[in-house]
């Protein structure tokens, strides 16, 4: 175990991405939801970071500016995707996912 | 003429669809269509195919006669030439490479005997029917029936090869049963008329089979017409193949089965039982279909193929038992009966067997003569029956008859005369024709058999005393009502009863051996002359025809003689005959407990094990293959849930999915 | 070597917060999970030698977005929550897909590092450092190129995110059914 291997980062990006997937499918409130899509975009921004530095020169730091756009969408998406949270709330009185079966109301 | 021979069926047969066009249109109307319109008609086209017949035969006639007198007039002693039989192809019906049949119609001399009086008495009974039927609503649907079925015999008869006559065997068979269940209304009708179908079905069964080993035996090369057939087993090239115990064994097993359906036809142990219920039909019916020609075509099935009969000698020694037999059988429940239908009915029965008998110990030409004058007594018999039935206003029970001599004296002289045929007496056409038989049998068949025929004989000439004691010469016994209307038949029911009359007294003249009259057994020869030369049942050897016909005329008057002890004794009014009325019973339901057994109760086993094992199978084998695809749609319906988890999950099996797709070399 | 030791703290941290977001009874402390998760990630960039990112990570991630998302539990913390069950059947189902994509992820990782072994590259020369002035001379830099447009870009894309969020929910800000705004495809 010398130096850091990137695959041992590719290994926790993965495990962290299906936790993340785990999260998504398996709660039904609706916050939990949000957050598994969190940690998914995390684990996408470690992989990408992690084969970035196996690059030379410029393309390895190129490689470091994917993960900040990343991290600007994920707060975009977070922030309408709670919106709409509120909204559901307010119109079901409910955040449970099983029960949003009709897209009309 | 020319030989337009598709004629001869053709005619009767427009006058079926003309009358049964009449039927129809005249359906809706309260009286039915005209009488007299329908009548003509439907004696018409019969009449003219018997004018035909009687032209074609001038045809052969000619031809032959002629050569006859230019040998004579020569002095050349060539002695009788073949006749050349004349032919005419229709179409061609089957044509795969190895069987190739083709629709035509042969006349020859055993086609044109029987079509003499197949047409013959066809048009009388049909003008009998004219009179009989005349008060019937359905007059111009049974002309039309009749037609039909005079054009199925004619085809039947006429018919090149073993096909061409099944298709007209079939034919008669649905005209009798349409005819047998003329009067539909009353369902028992319709019950006779389905048993007498069903086992001329079995019969079939046993011709079909018949013909598909007689095929085998043929070979692909022949085609299967009457001449072919005829011509190979005369071959003495093939007499070789035909003594080898496979090609033997074939043969029998084929004459065996078409011995079957030629039971069924005629009315034979073991396919008899419908006869006696065929009388539910209207007496032209019986007297047509049931006396004179259908039955016959039994027997005639046999001469026809009498090339290959010869070489199955087991079969004929069946054939003459059972001949013996049900000719024995027969007799003696006739003796029991009631009914004067049923009486003949069983009569028809009993000289069928004679028939059969006749084949069986190779005198062919004896049988068919035979054919031929059973065809006019038993005719003049039933058109009697139906005479005094009718002038008793429907009365068929023959305790309630009597003294009817003197008030019905055509209608007896006509039935005296084919009483006189039928019981033997010297020089009527039974006398003829049975004491022939009984020659041939003594000579060919044995004293067994020989026994049995005369027996039977004398047993005949009993039941057909007391049939006509009862009936005519008897007290009058009868009912109020049928006394009051007491009158003769109108002309058209008697002129063809005096016609047959005669027939019954000069027809056995045909062939007269002592007199050197055997124009019938001439004409005879080229069909079935060269299978009773192989049988060796020629004439002469063994005791005198005269002898013998001098024996027969002792067992008929013996018979009479019996007869009038027993109604003398007053037997006859409590209609038991002693011990033998309730074996005799027993044995009329015998055989309807046998076909029970063989074919009713197989049938039903089967229908059951279909019904309760088969079926619920099948629905069960349908029901879980429905069972399979709605648990499939249900699976498949779950992913289209509305639920969001669910449609995530089933993306990410996708997923996943792609991912071994896309990766499976690492994997 | 210390490296190592680092990682190793570093990713079993953010791996027991991650399974602790996914089994957390109440939302908040879902959040608190998400944010352990994410500083352990941000200690991890900064191993790797992205020190931008791994501030950005905790400046923007943790302290913004998750914030965000604990304000609106708190907001509905009080509006009567529902009493959704933490776990039922489905859930034990569902780990099976994304177990599945684990395995197959980490397959053709391993199987891909088999094959080439892939190494990290030594952080000299130091422009190779994600530090501030390499990344922003990367996007600004001497040309006007395709990351400074993407910039602009990810601005907009932040700025209609904001729009939409205050028409979504502007109608619990207003109350129930405001009649003045219309609702998109009617009922």
């Amino acid at each position: 175990m010398g130096a850091l291997q990137p695959i041992q980062l590719q290994v926790l990006a993965a495990l962290l991405f299906a936790l993340g997937l785990a999260t998504v499918m398996a709660r039904r409130n609706l916050f939990f939801v949000l957050m598994g899509v969190e940690l998914m975009l995390n684990a996408a921004n470690l992989s990408f970071l992690s084969w970035s530095r196996t690059m030379p020169g410029n393309v390895g730091l190129e490689g470091q500016l994917a993960p900040i756009f990343a991290i600007a969408v994920a707060a975009a998406e977070a922030c309408v995707g709670l919106a709409m949270l509120l909204s559901v709330f307010r119109s079901r009185e409910s955040l449970d996912t099983d029960a949003f079966d009709r897209m009309k109301e | 003429m020319t030989p337009q021979l598709w004629l001869l069926p053709a005619l009767p047969f427009l006058g079926f669809l003309i009358n049964g066009a009449l039927a129809l249109f005249g359906s809706r109307t309260e009286h039915g269509p005209s009488r007299g319109l329908s009548g003509f008609l439907g004696v018409l086209f019969p009449l003219a195919t018997f004018i035909l017949v009687v032209l074609a035969w001038q045809g052969l006639f000619l031809e032959r006669d002629s050569i006859l007198r230019l040998n004579h007039d020569l002095g050349l002693g060539l002695g009788i030439p073949p006749v050349k039989p004349f032919g005419q192809v229709l179409w061609t019906w089957i044509q795969t490479g190895e069987l190739n049949v083709d629709f035509g119609f042969r006349f020859d001399e055993l086609a044109g005997i029987m079509l003499l009086f197949i047409t013959g008495i066809g048009t009388l009974i049909h003008l009998y029917s004219v009179g009989y039927m005349a008060h019937d609503r359905g007059f111009a649907r049974f002309m039309a029936y009749m037609n039909l079925f005079l054009a199925n015999m004619v085809v039947l008869v006429l018919g090149n090869g073993p096909l061409v006559t099944f298709m007209g065997w079939e034919g008669v068979g649905l005209c009798s049963y349409l005819l047998i269940g003329f009067w539909h209304h009353d369902a028992s009708n319709g019950a006779a008329a389905k048993k007498a179908f069903l086992v001329n079905r079995a019969g079939d069964l046993g011709f079909l089979l018949g013909l598909f080993l007689l095929w085998q035996v043929l070979g692909t090369g022949t085609p299967l017409t009457y001449e072919a057939i005829a011509n190979w087993f005369r071959d003495p090239a093939h007499a070789i193949l035909l003594a080898s115990a496979p090609v033997a064994a074939l043969v029998t097993a084929s004459t065996l089965l078409l011995l079957l359906g030629a039971t069924g036809k005629s009315a034979q142990i073991p396919l008899l039982t419908w006869l006696p219920d065929a009388m539910a039909g209207p007496t032209p019916v019986s007297a047509l279909i049931h006396a004179a020609t259908m039955v016959t075509s039994g027997v005639f099935l046999l001469a026809r193929l009498s090339d290959v009969f010869a070489h199955a000698p087991l079969t004929l020694e069946v054939v003459a038992w059972i001949g013996a037999g049900t000719a024995a059988w027969a007799a003696v429940t006739g003796l029991v009966q009631t009914d004067i239908k049923k009486i003949l009915a069983y009569s028809t029965i009993s000289q069928l067997g004679y028939m059969f008998l006749a084949a069986g110990v190779g005198a062919f030409d004896a049988g068919v003569f035979h054919v031929f004058t059973h065809a006019f007594f038993k005719g003049v018999l039933f058109l009697g029956a139906g005479s005094v039935i009718h002038a008793l206003s429907g009365e068929q029970d023959v305790r309630r008859m009597g003294g009817l001599w003197r008030k019905l004296p055509l209608t007896f002289a006509a039935m005296f005369c084919g009483w006189y045929a039928i019981v033997g007496l010297p020089f009527g056409a039974g006398f003829w024709s049975k004491d022939l038989i009984l020659e041939k049998v003594l000579l060919r068949g044995g004293p067994a058999l020989y026994l049995v025929a005369l027996a039977t004989a004398v047993v005949t000439a009993v039941y057909m005393t007391r049939m006509m004691i009862l009936v005519f010469w008897s007290k009058p016994r009868l009912s109020p009502e049928a006394a009051s209307h007491l009158h003769e038949s109108p002309l058209t029911m008697q002129i063809p009863m005096w016609v047959l009359g005669f027939g019954s007294l000069v027809a056995g003249f045909a062939w007269a051996d002592p007199f050197h009259l055997d124009w019938f057994s001439r004409h005879m020869s080229e069909s079935v002359g060269p299978a009773q030369a192989l049988l060796g049942a020629g004439a002469g050897g063994g005791p005198s025809a005269i002898l013998l016909e001098s024996v027969g005329v002792v067992a008929s008057l013996l018979g009479i003689l019996v007869a009038v002890a027993l109604h003398r004794s007053g037997k006859f009014r409590e209609n038991s005959t002693g011990p033998l009325s309730m074996p005799a019973r027993a044995w009329t339901l015998l055989f309807d407990g046998i076909h029970g057994v063989a074919g009713i109760w197989p049938v039903r086993i089967l229908s059951w094990i279909l019904d309760n094992i088969v079926q619920p199978l099948l629905v069960g084998m349908a029901r879980v293959f429905g069972w399979c695809v709605e648990m499939a749609g249900g699976a498949a319906r779950m992913a289209q849930t509305p639920r969001l988890r669910w449609n995530l999950g089933l993306s990410v099996l996708g997923l996943v999915a792609l991912l071994i797709l896309l990766a499976r070399n690492i994997l | 070597m210390i490296t190592q030791v680092y990682f190793w703290i570093f990713s079993i941290v953010a791996l027991a917060t991650g399974l602790g977001v996914l089994v957390s009874r109440h939302p908040i402390h879902a959040a608190l999970c998400l944010i352990g998760t994410m500083v352990s990630l941000a200690g991890i960039y900064s191993l790797i030698a992205a020190p931008f990112l791994a501030t950005l990570q905790i400046l923007v991630y943790a302290g913004a977005i998750v914030m965000l998302l604990v304000f609106v539990i708190m907001v509905l913390n009080s509006a009567k929550d529902d009493h959704t069950p933490r776990w039922d059947a489905f859930g034990w189902a569902a780990l099976a897909p994304a177990a599945a994509t684990a395995f197959f992820l980490l397959r053709v990782l391993l199987g891909a590092d088999a094959a080439h072994s892939f190494a990290l590259r030594p952080t000299d020369p130091p422009a190779a450092r994600g530090t501030v002035e390499a990344l922003s001379t990367l996007l600004f830099g001497d040309r006007i190129g395709a990351w400074s447009f993407l910039f602009l870009v990810v601005g907009l894309l932040l700025l209609s995110a904001v729009v939409g969020a205050v028409l979504l929910a502007k109608h619990h800000l207003d109350g129930p059914a405001a009649p003045s705004t219309p609702r998109p495809g009617g009922h």
